[in-house]
């Protein structure tokens, strides 16, 4: 096996030399391997209707952070190897030669490795997707939030008779639509539901899970034949996954409901009470309820197969690549007095604002300091740029702070999308402030700044290979 | 008609660089590099010959003319690509990772030649610097003659047409350094294309036994440049230096008119106009015990 690995390597090495000095064509094949192996584990999870959040994560933590103590010190061998072997004193042009090639196979091979952890609860999540009907589950758990309204014991709820219609403020009134059910007396229930956002929302078939956090007094009207089917199919659905029930007909459990409503006993949630709560094991029920819930949404356990995580992630690979490349190009000593130009920035920039909050009146006003960042980062980047490119200053200190340039280079950009962001609507908060003014709604806004800051880094991986090059390979001044 | 052969390697005229900080200004009138010539760059520690071969190699800028190739060099030269022209030994060599073999194949892969003829183009060059038994080892496994000869090995597979040296033979013994120096040589007349080399050293006599010219250098300034023979033109009288057995100078009655005796440490330097075999032959008659005798006439010892 041994010989094998030599004589490939010594293959490629032989055939594509800067494939060989990234190292990619054993390091990608052994990160696509620990995926797959790290995927198979988790795909291992064994699925049943019971399973809880906390059993999902007994199973694939320990998972998840061997991974990620092994991808850390693989990343530190890999960094080592790129040092050695991409490092300008060895080959005094080639890490200019070809950038773009060089970042994207670093991007590739950093993104490969960072990712094993995640494909354990990316493997669960798959196995749980291929163990339900996702429609069925979804449209079950749709019954068991409406039905839950009906059981759990909480001041929100209010059942009220035909009797005290009367006794209804003018604005509940009008929101009012009734209904009435001859069969049943006529009865009318008015429900009072409160909903919770739950994340990001699907909508399947005729069944939306998106719920929105409401507080205000909008009622819902029910009839009676709608509130036993509610009651009815909550049952059914509940024992399916695991709720156990009191020997109560819907019928009885409504009467008793609104019962209580009449007397205007106000009963505290509580989740395992048997003074009100006719299931037996709220807690347990919600425990499944709640995986389902994730297994549906990619929340909790099941991150990794939520695209918002993949494209939020992306920034930290992203970064390594541009860190690892930046090291590849430039030589030891130039990078760590560029480390401390860096820090140093950091810690005046950091005593500054210490200052300014101290010394003026404005030291709580947020709107004061976003504008005192502005131009203190301003300050900052014209005396780098003027030291870079000024003859005064030697060699070895324009090097330091233009590397330091190109690694704050990103920071500095999202510094000012934020702070023009924030200073932007500092400007128009108010009472004419509205939301729908805005151009773009916020997510988008950051996203359209977090695609801009990639290009960024990607022009500057052109800009500052240009500079290398005249540093490193042209003759020093 | 320029061609290849021909073609001058490397010409500088008025070449100058001052540091600010030291005050200290080298200067060259002219420098010239022919194909086939190994030329010497000598001068006390401190004197600018380290200086001087970063410049010609392209590691420090300089002020004046200078054409590489037959190209003059100007603000947009482009010298990634003239450096792939250029190999360049510095005094401290940066070490290798992974076995020599690696480092070697890698360069050649880099070079662009294709996998079928590597083997083949590697072989015969460590072949030619008998290098073959060792190649699979690493770094730290060899000796520093051997990882100079390696790096020479990895510089050589670049073809370069400019070969400069800094202090090749300074941590050497002996024998290695004779062997490196004839491998220097044997690569002149071997080399297909043309090739110059310009090499420093504190080893004079072994660096005037193979270079076709000499540069001395002292407090920036040229003192002396051209061939060998040349040497002897500087002054009206041979020198010869000479360290005898028990006595540690000659009386002054043993120097004859027109000659001058000094010392220079354990050595005693003579001018005269008297050739070598005449002095030897006056010396053994005076029946003092010769260490040590040497022509300086054509030396640039002389100049130190």
């Amino acid at each position: 096996m041994k010989k094998l690995f030599k004589s490939y390597d010594e293959q490629v090495l032989k055939s594509k030399p800067l494939i060989w000095i990234t190292a990619l064509h054993w390091i990608l094949p052994l990160a696509l391997i620990l995926c797959v192996l790290t995927y198979l584990y988790g795909w291992f999870l064994p699925y049943s209707i019971e399973l809880t959040s906390s059993k999902v994560g007994d199973f694939i933590n320990p998972a998840v952070w061997i991974t990620t103590v092994c991808v850390i010190i693989l990343l530190v061998v890999y960094f080592i190897r790129q040092l050695r072997f991409n490092a300008p004193r060895l080959h005094h042009s080639l890490p200019y030669k070809k950038p773009y090639l060089h970042f994207f196979i670093f991007l590739i091979t950093i993104f490969t490795f960072t990712a094993i952890p995640h494909m354990a609860p990316l493997g669960a999540l798959h196995k749980c997707q291929f163990s339900i009907d996702e429609y069925e589950v979804a449209s079950e758990l749709g019954i068991l939030e409406r039905g839950i309204t009906h059981f759990a014991a909480n001041n929100r709820m209010d059942y009220h008779s035909p009797v005290d219609l009367d006794t209804l403020s003018m604005s509940t009134k009008e929101n009012a639509t009734l209904m009435s059910d001859a069969q049943h007396s006529g009865s009318i229930y008015y429900n009072q539901l409160s909903y919770s956002q739950v994340g990001d929302s699907i909508h399947l078939a005729r069944v939306s899970m998106n719920y929105y956090y409401n507080n205000s007094n909008t009622l819902e009207v029910i009839s009676l034949i709608e509130a036993k089917e509610e009651v009815r199919l909550f049952k059914e659905v509940a024992f399916k996954y695991g709720g156990r029930f009191s020997n109560r007909t819907p019928m009885e459990h409504i009467r008793e409901r609104a019962d209580y409503s009449e007397k205007g006993i106000v009963v505290n949630y509580s989740e395992n009470s048997s003074d009100y709560n006719a299931i037996k094991n709220l807690l347990e029920l919600n425990r499944h309820y709640s995986l389902h819930q994730d297994i549906l949404q990619k929340d909790n356990s099941f991150y990794a197969g939520s695209l918002s995580f993949w494209k939020y992630y992306f920034i930290l690979p992203f970064f390594l690549s541009l860190l690892l490349y930046i090291l590849s190009a430039s030589q030891r000593v130039d990078l760590g007095w560029a480390l401390l130009v860096g820090a140093l920035s950091f810690v005046i920039g950091g005593v500054l604002t210490g200052l300014f909050s101290v010394l003026t009146s404005f030291s709580w006003e947020q709107r004061a300091l976003e504008w005192f960042w502005l131009f203190m980062i301003s300050t900052f980047l014209i005396i780098y740029l003027y030291i870079i490119h000024g003859s005064s200053f030697r060699s070895g200190i324009k090097r330091a702070f233009a590397i330091a340039l190109h690694l704050l280079s990103p920071i500095v950009f999202w510094f000012y999308w934020i702070l023009g962001d924030e200073i932007h609507e500092s400007r128009n908060q108010g009472e004419m402030y509205d939301l729908h003014q805005e151009v773009l709604p916020s997510d988008v806004y950051y996203d359209l700044g977090y695609l801009l800051l990639i290009v960024v880094c990607l022009v500057g991986i052109y800009l500052f290979n240009r500079y290398y090059t005249r540093r490193y390979v042209y003759p020093k001044d | 008609m320029i061609t290849e052969a021909t073609m001058t390697i490397f010409h500088a005229q008025n070449l100058s660089q001052q540091f600010s900080r030291s005050l200290f200004h080298l200067r060259l009138d002219e420098l010239q590099l022919d194909p086939g010539s190994i030329t010497g760059v000598v001068g006390e520690n401190g004197n600018g010959k380290t200086t001087l071969l970063n410049i010609v190699a392209g590691e420090t800028k300089a002020d004046g003319i200078y054409k590489y190739f037959g190209n003059a060099i100007h603000k947009n030269s482009d010298w990634g690509e003239l450096k792939n022209h250029i190999g360049f030994i510095p005094q401290r060599i940066s070490r290798w990772h992974g076995t020599l073999e690696q480092n070697l194949y890698l360069k050649v892969a880099l070079e662009g030649i294709g996998p079928g003829d590597i083997d083949k183009r590697l072989d015969e060059l460590l072949d030619f610097l008998d290098l073959q038994n060792f190649r699979k080892l690493r770094w730290t496994e060899i000796s520093t003659g051997y990882r100079l000869r390696f790096e020479l090995a990895r510089v050589l597979l670049g073809s370069p047409k400019l070969l400069v040296l800094d202090e090749p033979l300074a941590n050497l013994d002996i024998n290695t350094q004779q062997k490196f120096l004839s491998d220097l040589k044997s690569l002149l007349n071997k080399h297909d294309e043309p090739l110059a080399i310009i090499l420093s050293s504190q080893q004079l006599h072994e660096i005037e036994s193979v270079a076709t010219q000499m540069l001395f250098l002292k407090q920036g300034e040229v003192v002396y440049s051209g061939d060998l023979a040349s040497i002897a033109h500087t002054g009206t009288q041979r020198i010869y230096e000479l360290q005898l057995d028990k006595v540690e100078g000659l009386p002054e009655e043993f120097i004859n008119e027109g000659e001058e005796l000094s010392s220079n440490g354990p050595y005693i330097l003579i001018q005269t106009s008297d050739s070598a075999a005449s002095l030897l032959s006056r010396v053994l008659k005076a029946e003092y015990d010769v260490k040590y005798f040497r022509d300086l006439t054509t030396s640039t010892k002389r100049f130190f």
